[in-house]
């Protein structure tokens, strides 16, 4: 089942930005152009994984709707252009997981979601992409009833661009989500367990390259497909 | 040194130097009358004694011997006379001897007084002393014992240093509680000055004595007013421009934000060819927002750099023909009559300004307007009015229409294309001309704004 999030934002561009992005990553997104309209709804639908808060908005503020959302246990991220101390204090004193600050990175926004959620909900145990199963606890990769063997980075840097799949994400990124460290000028590393997950998957054509980015593995099961 | 400390010190100084000098002056009188009378005394017992001792020396008729002269000084004055031949003593009970008196100077026998007299101290006493000469060639002493006369004197002093000190001291600790007392509101004074320099502005010098100090407080007062009301207005002007600057940097955020995020997107996401067409057109939409937010404060900041304009004088019909000329486009686009009615008189000003003035207030009003509504201008006794029959204005939010960045409906005035400074403009414009803005709105009835110039 895919992920629901909530997002209030009453600027339309902003709202449009983040649920063109999350539809992309596989996550069903509700859009509220005002606290108060946000605030409404829950009573009759709370079933959100997450809510993403901007806080100056018409009618009823972030800070005053996140008390509405709090008792239905939604974990909820501020992203808005206050980046006074002030704010930030107050957003995170209140309870709120986490508080991104305009103009922001996408991938950070995603993987910072990503964090809170699995710090929040059970994890998936399989992820589905590209007719392989990713067995996350057992460390497996299955097509169908067959194993494939993978080496252990190349099965982090497959979750990884499973987790964020049909977006790309620069050589960069990568090192840092998977090798967790900055390996400087190391990006033929993230070349050649590239070139091994596409040859020992048959991803040639999945695992895209995009010139002057990195790469996007992509997958056309999309989020109104899933059943 | 604390200045009731320094007066109450000048003061007992003074106070005892003068007391000290009258006190000296009065004893030295005292002193001069009690030896004058006690020279009297003694030259009262020298005449005494001289006429009796010639009765005496008459009586026995020159056959006079040194005993019937001891005989007779025993009876006239036995301790206080002395009798010598040259050195040799023929009478003396006094504590003198012969070379006390040899040694002793007396003063020339002055007009009206019996003999010579002198004065001296010997061995504890001061003494006063006459002197007759007799022709027998015996000299008789008569010696004064001044010794009651100096305790007298003494106990004077004494008396007058107890007065001197008994009234003094207590004059002084008056005096110092009295000034203590004057003093005071000076501590309250300066405490106060101490919390209005700590930043405690709404303080103030509670003193209601009407004199110098009373008045230096009402004058400190009213400097305190004034800092209170400088420092609020500083206060005030910053807090403006800090909301100003964060406002700022908000609508410049926003936007950016959209225009990196789509761009972003675009490079990375493998987006449908919908979605492809929608994020360009945000990013479109959102740099034209960034374009217009630019101008409007470039605007902004040209007004604020004018001082003076070059006023003429404009007809307000080709004045309002041209406004309506510059937005009829926009409001026919949205179904919106636009007119004008009683055009009549003349104001002063600058015809681009006022135009671009009533420009923004025409475009607001279309903004507020829904379709098949009407805007009128009018123009009437040096003041031009706007008038729609839009959606009116919540009366809470009027007084905030002029603040740079305030929108009454966001999300509505930004996709109506707004950046919030329109009313900013036409306030500056309007100081510039030293007219007035009066908005009167009814929610849901429309809005009247009036520009009034100075006839």
């Amino acid at each position: 089942m895919s992920k629901r999030i909530l997002i209030a934002e009453d600027d339309a561009a902003i709202a449009r930005l983040i649920a063109m992005n999350l539809k992309a990553a596989g996550m069903e997104s509700v859009l509220f152009p005002d606290g108060e309209a946000a605030a409404l709804s829950l009573p009759a639908d709370h079933r959100y994984d997450l809510a993403i808060l901007d806080i100056m908005m018409p009618k009823k503020d972030g800070f005053a709707l996140f008390q509405d959302i709090n008792p239905y246990g939604i974990p909820v991220i501020f992203l808005t252009a206050k980046d006074d101390l002030d704010s930030k204090i107050t957003g995170l004193q209140d309870g709120a997981e986490d508080y991104i600050v305009k103009p922001f990175e996408m991938l950070e926004l995603l993987v910072r979601m990503e964090k809170i959620m699995s710090r929040t909900q059970k994890p998936a145990d399989t992820l589905t992409v590209c007719g392989l199963s990713v067995r996350l606890d057992e460390h497996r990769v299955l097509r169908g009833e067959q194993e494939i063997p993978l080496k252990p980075m190349e099965f982090e840097l497959l979750v990884t661009l499973a987790k964020h799949k049909n977006t790309a994400i620069s050589r960069e990124d990568l090192l840092v989500l998977v090798w967790g460290v900055n390996y400087l000028g190391e990006t033929r590393t993230v070349d050649v367990h590239i070139g091994q997950l596409r040859k020992k998957l048959g991803l040639q054509k999945q695992i895209v390259t995009v010139p002057k980015i990195g790469y996007r593995l992509e997958d056309e099961t999309r989020p109104e497909d899933v059943p | 040194m604390k200045l009731r400390t320094k007066i109450t010190a000048v003061a007992a100084l003074v106070i005892l130097i003068a007391a000290a000098i009258s006190d000296g002056v009065i004893w030295s009188i005292c002193r001069r009358s009690m030896l004058g009378e006690a020279k009297q005394t003694l030259f009262g017992q020298t005449v005494m004694l001289q006429s009796k001792y010639e009765e005496f020396q008459m009586h026995y008729q020159g056959t006079l011997r040194d005993a019937e002269r001891r005989f007779f000084f025993k009876q006239y004055g036995s301790d206080y006379v002395i009798c010598l031949r040259g050195k040799q003593e023929i009478f003396n009970q006094t504590v003198l001897t012969p070379e006390d008196l040899q040694n002793m100077k007396l003063s020339n026998q002055h007009y009206g007084q019996p003999a010579a007299v002198g004065e001296m101290r010997i061995r504890g006493h001061s003494l006063l002393i006459t002197k007759i000469e007799q022709p027998d060639a015996l000299k008789i002493y008569v010696v004064y014992d001044l010794a009651d006369v100096t305790r007298r004197l003494r106990r004077l002093a004494l008396g007058m240093l107890g007065v001197l000190l008994g009234v003094g001291i207590p004059a002084v600790i008056v005096l110092h509680l009295l000034l203590c007392r004057t003093m005071k509101p000076f501590g309250v004074l300066s405490d106060s000055a101490k919390q209005i320099a700590a930043g405690a502005y709404e303080k103030r010098a509670e003193i209601s004595s009407r004199d110098e100090i009373g008045l230096l407080a009402k004058d400190f007062n009213k400097m305190a007013d004034a800092v209170q009301d400088k420092i609020a207005a500083l206060t005030d002007s910053e807090k403006r421009k800090t909301m100003f600057m964060a406002d700022f940097s908000h609508e410049l955020k926003t936007p950016l934000t959209a225009i990196s995020g789509y761009a972003q997107t675009l490079r990375t996401v493998n987006l449908s060819v919908d979605d492809q067409e929608e994020a360009l057109g945000y990013i479109y939409s959102e740099s034209r927002r960034l374009d217009r937010l630019a101008k409007k404060m470039m605007r902004l900041m040209q007004l604020d750099r004018t001082e003076s304009l070059q006023m003429t004088e404009i007809d307000c019909q080709s004045l309002l023909d041209s406004v309506l000329a510059t937005c009829k486009p926009i409001a026919e686009h949205q179904g919106i009559r636009l007119q004008t009615a009683r055009c009549s008189g003349a104001v002063q000003g600058d015809f681009d300004l006022l135009h671009d003035a009533l420009c923004n207030l025409t475009e607001n009003a279309v903004k507020a307007s829904t379709a098949g509504q009407t805007v009128t201008l009018c123009a009437e006794n040096g003041m031009i009015t706007v008038r729609d029959e839009g959606c009116g204005i919540p009366a809470d939010e009027i007084k905030n229409l002029t603040e740079p960045f305030y929108m009454v409906d966001k999300s509505r005035s930004r996709s109506a294309g707004g950046a919030g400074l329109g009313l900013s403009i036409v306030r500056m414009i309007l100081q510039l001309h030293g007219a007035d803005m009066a908005i009167e709105s009814t929610v849901g009835k429309g809005t009247d704004i009036t520009l009034k110039f100075p006839q």
